[in-house]
């Protein structure tokens, strides 16, 4: 049950997709949410989709998980697309009572909902194909030219690691304490929900104390072992550029091109 | 054979932060470890045992007294990493000294944080985790293991940093019989292997498996000696709330109801065999 829980959305798999070095991924990524601002007619758009279903196909990431990632937002989509509609005034389609659909109005919304869509599509599909892991390496690596400004880089990523490796952890100790509370007799499941938030009081703090606890320990165990030396640090599985990588960059550029010359041309 | 640690006149304090006052956890106990050596420290609970093994490698500074590893001073800043490099540490809790949520970049943090060389990090990891029996669950998150699983990653973190001494603070306290005889296990090749072991536990069966007993009682050193000798003054153990390993007491009991049993069956496969033999 509470420990069977997958962390983030990752989908394991080795395709051609998954294997790409994270810094790429994340920057193609950053790259293609731009691209979809870019953006501002429908066959754009066709373009960005045509591009997600082609990396879709091959991650081989079924689809069916990658619309799960839709249905959290289904109701911001929902509402931008109806507040879209009606709020844009222009040539009046339908009218009634108060409230009227203008043809400006309906284009905006069609369009900002499959802004959204493809938006949200094309980041989880970083999620789903890098491994939590791979991608604290691969922010890490990005940020790290920041560190002249005084940025600690790597005590993200560590700290990231961290928060990944414990939260299982945690959801071990909650259910411990839970347990414990409800042998005791506490009831966490009936009343308001004011109620049931008060009754989560004496579950917090002991687990606050626990993850100090925790901490503490991690922190000795982690100077045991030379965490803090001034030697510099290596890491064993490096990221490389490997030609697939430099294969991905330069179809992104061809597609990125494309969605430019989209924009100024047509 | 040479000592490697030499622990001369250490006292240690800790200090409260709210109102300054001290409490003495060590009171000037001196001993030596011998290189390659597998010493077993016990003590009950509050003797000082963990707070000793800390001071060892330098997570805590000895209040008085010094301690040398491999002739390094462990209380001058300037050698704590040359020091925690030779003398690796192994903690109670599986859970809570695994840095990562992938066994074998667990296995590499400590070589990393020394900056050796990624194609040595590698050959490392596969030869540490191959040394604990836990090669084939290197790509495994290690929440998803048992304790003595999670326990022999611990060891293999600390194995991976090629270390001269492990101090193993309590490692078995948590774990369940079979976890601990894995360990257990793990702790025995590791000193064939030349690893000088110190063990600290309150499992008397395990200290009757060293070389050398220190039994500690409230900060001081109460005797030294081999576990024979050790386990011989049962009397005396049991005044400072500490038993004999379970085929001692059995050996005593025997003895008692007047059969005849040598003194050095210390283990109880010992004792097994011999009584086999008895008929």
């Amino acid at each position: 049950m509470i420990r069977d829980i997958t962390l983030g959305q990752f989908y394991p798999g080795n395709s051609w997709i998954h294997r790409l070095d994270p810094r790429v991924k994340i920057m193609v990524t950053l790259l293609y949410i731009v691209s979809i601002f870019v953006v501002k007619d429908f066959i754009g758009f066709a373009l960005a989709a045509l591009g997600l279903a082609v990396v879709i196909a091959i991650s081989r990431v079924p689809l069916k998980f990658i619309l799960r990632g839709l249905k959290p937002i289904f109701i911001l989509i929902a509402f931008t697309f109806i507040i879209n509609m009606f709020m844009i005034k222009g040539e009046v389609l339908v009218s009634f009572w108060i409230f009227s659909i203008s043809r400006e109005g309906l284009r905006m919304a069609v369009f900002m909902a499959i802004r959204l869509i493809l938006l949200i599509i094309g980041s989880s599909l970083l999620t789903l194909t890098t491994k939590p892991i791979s991608l604290t390496d691969g922010m890490e690596a990005l940020l790290s030219p920041f560190k002249r400004f005084g940025l600690p880089a790597h005590d993200l990523a560590m700290m990231m690691t961290i928060a990944l490796r414990f939260i299982p952890t945690l959801l071990e100790e909650t259910d411990k304490i839970m347990k414990a509370q409800m042998a005791r007799g506490a009831d966490f499941e009936s009343g308001n929900i004011l109620r049931r938030a008060k009754a989560l009081i004496p579950i917090l703090v002991p687990l606050f104390i626990s993850a100090f606890r925790i901490a503490q320990d991690l922190a000795m165990a982690m100077e045991a072992r030379c965490y803090g030396s001034n030697s510099k640090k290596t890491r064993m599985n490096g990221m490389k550029i490997c030609s697939r990588d430099i294969a991905a960059c330069l179809i992104f550029a061809a597609f990125l091109a494309m969605i430019i010359l989209e924009r100024i041309l047509l | 054979m040479t000592d490697f640690i030499k622990v001369e006149n250490l006292v240690f304090d800790y200090i409260k932060s709210e109102d300054e006052s001290t409490f003495r956890a060590i009171d000037d106990v001196s001993f030596t470890v011998e290189k390659g050596s597998f010493t077993a420290i016990i003590g009950q609970n509050g003797s000082g045992k963990s707070t000793l093994a800390k001071n060892i490698n330098g997570l805590l500074v000895p209040t008085a007294g010094k301690i040398y590893v491999d002739g390094l001073d462990s209380a001058d800043p300037e050698n704590i990493w040359e020091v925690r490099q030779r003398v690796a540490m192994v903690f109670q809790n599986p859970d809570n000294q695994i840095v990562s949520s992938v066994v074998e970049d667990d296995v590499a943090f400590g070589p990393e944080n020394l900056g050796v060389d990624p194609k040595e990090i590698r050959k490392r990891v596969d030869e540490a985790l191959k040394s604990v029996e836990m090669y084939e669950f290197r790509r495994k998150a290690p929440h998803l293991l048992s304790g003595g699983q999670k326990q022999r990653i611990a060891i293999a973190g600390a194995v991976a940093m090629e270390p001269e001494c492990i101090v193993f603070d309590e490692p078995t306290a948590m774990l369940d019989p079979r976890g601990r005889r894995e360990v257990m296990n793990v702790i025995h090749r590791l000193n064939e292997k030349g690893i000088t072991a110190l063990l600290i536990t309150h499992f008397m069966e395990e200290a009757a498996q060293a070389d050398k007993v220190i039994v500690l009682d409230q900060g001081e050193v109460k005797m030294i000696g081999t576990p024979l000798e050790i386990f011989r003054r049962a009397e005396e153990l049991k005044a400072l709330s500490l038993g004999v390993p379970p085929a001692v007491d059995l050996a005593d009991r025997l003895r008692q109801r007047g059969i005849e049993v040598p003194q050095d069956l210390l283990e109880v496969e010992d004792i097994v065999r011999y009584l086999c033999q008895l008929k």
